[in-house]
């Protein structure tokens, strides 16, 4: 065994472990969840691909060679169409795409028929420092280019889906997917130097560990990475890769030998006992891993496994708040702002009040102006509190319909007073939400008052509410003047107003409780014509 | 009243007008406005204004650009910014626009009168 044969062998055996252990740990973690069940199948293909090559590229006779070649192919004519079907039910689970995935699946189909004909694979034949790799037959080319278009697409997919996502959480998510894909493919592809035969070829072994690193970052997306922050996964992925390949060379070490034990004690050759080995071996390698892991964890992490797992808690958490930290910190800072100005009124009317006590005019106008400042701060000191107050929710279902019209009735003086008409087009089909009706009745009816604020004149109220498959749509459509696109870019921006006497902080308030809710707000607005709200809730 | 000097105060909160109203009503002429368009309009129409208090932070057009449109067509008369944001780049912004003095809320009596009368003197 050269070194080149070596190494490529290990990166093979690194990545095959990885993914086929990672394989059946995500379809573990959750057998229902199709993402799971997509993920399951496609690190699979690569799992066996890349345990398979190592028989392949180790193979003492032609014949052998041949087999291992083929059933090596076996899967991965099918790593295009797993990879798009995992990728389309990953990125866009609200969507079905039955066709192209059967049309993806059938073209995969097609090339398992050819794998037995010479068109496939032509033969296998000695490439750089190997005695024997696949030479293609004519219909590997047009594998190639299905290869590389599911690719592409994928890729674009992932792409497309993170410019998309305005969660920040599913944001990162994305990003990380699309560059641990771009980087396992451009790693992963470089095999395709050594079926094609173009150099450089000795850099084919570290560009198939990236496959297996790709696994690792893929798996982490799917099943801890809304438990775990991103520096911690990146630090553990490493090491675990290194705790890995150390692993994998003892393995590889003791497959040789066992193979060139086997080879002089019974004088055969097999890639029968290669595959068995290698299979053997892994099999024990899996709980092995997990000691391995149990131990780096207390080494590098400095904890036992329950220490860790509320740790991972502790973090989840600070995600979540994170967000509401920050509009918290804004919140502040803008109230230590807007503040001022009642203060200023109350400083200056105390400091004038022993000269000026006996003033009647005086005396009117400084209980006036007292009672409304002080009611100022109180109100802003409230607004603070029912912000940044983690106060537990208190989630119960509820007739979303009912709250809609108790919310409605705190402003039905006001929609009289401005003359405004309201109509309702509610759907015949309202399924009780789990929401917290508390908060979420202080969102909608932010959301109203802005609408009246908008028409001082008179104008129209629309509510319209409609049930979709995952979520349950409330829009609310005023035809005021409109925001202008600018300010639309602020408008949930922490004491943004262009009101008179605005706080601003009506609509931050408003975003942050939907979003406790799991739910999306969106504005749009056409100048002149008036403005539309649109929550999105979860349908749970 | 010691003199007949005329004051114009912008600003659209009744507290703080009521405010500066105490403070320096008794020494000069004050007219009261609530928004940048009463401010334009009350320099075109009354007599003589010798000093404009303004606040920067106001809905529908701020401060910085009323300070703008009053120097744009009254280049000699001193305006006051009275503002609760402390920040370096609104206070050269607004001097470099021409105000005369900068008063950060909350603000003392006296510190209102000394910068006001020094502005009246010169």
């Amino acid at each position: 065994m050269n070194p080149f044969q070596l190494n490529l062998s290990l990166s093979y055996l690194f990545t095959g472990l990885t993914l086929l252990s990672l394989s059946l740990f995500v379809y573990l973690k959750d057998k229902t969840n199709p993402i799971n069940k997509t993920f399951a199948v496609y690190s699979f293909c690569i799992a066996w691909w890349s345990l398979v090559s190592i028989s392949l590229i180790n193979a003492t006779t032609h014949a052998a060679a041949l087999i291992a070649d083929k059933i090596c192919l076996l899967t991965v004519v099918f790593i295009p169409s797993t990879f798009l079907h995992f990728i389309l039910t990953f990125c866009k689970p609200s969507q079905t795409h039955k066709i192209l995935i059967r049309i993806c699946y059938s073209i995969s189909f097609f090339f398992l028929i050819l794998i037995f004909t010479p068109l496939f694979v032509k033969d296998v034949s000695p490439v750089y420092k190997l005695k024997y790799f696949s030479a293609p037959g004519s219909g590997y080319y047009i594998f190639l280019i299905f290869f590389a278009i599911t690719t592409y697409y994928g890729i674009w997919i992932v792409y497309q889906a993170s410019t998309k996502t305005k969660n920040s959480i599913r944001k990162q998510q994305l990003s990380y997917l699309f560059w641990a894909t771009l980087g396992g493919y451009i790693g992963g592809s470089l095999n395709f130097n050594l079926v094609l035969r173009i150099p450089p070829y000795s850099i084919v072994p570290w560009g198939t560990y990236f496959v297996g690193i790709y696994g690792i970052v893929l798996a982490y997306v799917i099943v801890k990475y809304r438990f775990l922050s991103i520096n911690i996964v990146v630090q553990r992925g490493i090491i675990y890769s290194i705790t890995i390949t150390t692993l994998s060379i003892t393995y590889l070490l003791l497959v040789f030998v066992l193979e060139k034990f086997a080879q002089a004690i019974f004088r055969y050759h097999s890639i029968t006992v290669s595959v068995g080995t290698a299979f053997a071996l892994g099999l024990v390698f899996i709980p092995l891993r997990h000691r391995v892991q149990y131990f780096m964890d207390r080494y590098f992490f400095k904890g036992s496994a329950d220490e860790i797992a509320e740790q991972n808690e502790l973090l989840r958490r600070e995600v979540a708040q994170g967000e509401k930290h920050k509009a918290v910190a804004t919140l502040a800072s803008g109230i230590a702002h807007e503040i001022r100005n009642p203060l200023t009124s109350l400083k200056t009317f105390f400091e004038y009040y022993p000269k000026k006590k006996n003033d009647p005019a005086f005396m009117a106008k400084f209980n006036r102006i007292a009672t409304q400042e002080f009611g100022r701060i109180e109100n802003l000191v409230q607004q603070l509190l029912d912000f940044a107050r983690p106060s537990p929710a208190n989630f119960q279902p509820t007739d979303i319909h009912r709250l809609i019209e108790d919310t409605l009735s705190l402003i039905e003086g006001k929609l009289h007073d401005r003359k405004i008409h309201l109509a309702r087009n509610l759907t015949t089909d309202p399924r009780p939400l789990t929401t917290d009706p508390n908060k979420l009745k202080q969102a909608l009816l932010n959301i109203f008052l802005n609408a009246i604020e908008a028409m001082p004149n008179g104008g129209n109220l629309l509510i319209s509410t409609s049930l979709h498959v995952s979520h349950f749509t409330i829009h609310v459509s005023d035809t005021g003047p409109g925001i202008t696109p600018e300010d639309l870019k602020h408008i949930f921006d922490p004491f943004f107003s262009r009101k008179d006497g605005g706080t601003g902080l009506g609509l931050a308030i408003t975003q942050g409780i939907i979003e406790e809710h799991g739910g999306t707000i969106e504005v749009k607005s056409t100048m002149g014509k008036g403005t539309e709200i649109i929550i999105k809730l979860p349908n749970n | 009243m010691s003199d007949s000097k005329k004051i114009l105060i912008v600003d659209d909160e009744e507290g703080i007008r009521e405010s500066l109203k105490l403070i320096l009503g008794d020494y000069y002429e004050l007219i009261l406005t609530d928004s940048s368009e009463q401010c334009l309009d009350c320099l075109a129409h009354s007599a003589e204004i010798d000093l404009v208090l303004l606040d920067i932070k106001m809905p529908k057009v701020n401060g910085l650009d009323t300070l703008k449109a009053i120097k744009d067509q009254y280049p000699d008369l001193n305006v006051i910014m009275v503002t609760g944001y402390k920040s370096v780049e609104t206070a050269s912004e607004a001097t470099a626009r021409g105000a005369a003095g900068y008063i950060v809320k909350p603000f003392k009596s006296d510190e209102i009168l000394e910068t006001v009368r020094k502005l009246m003197v010169g």
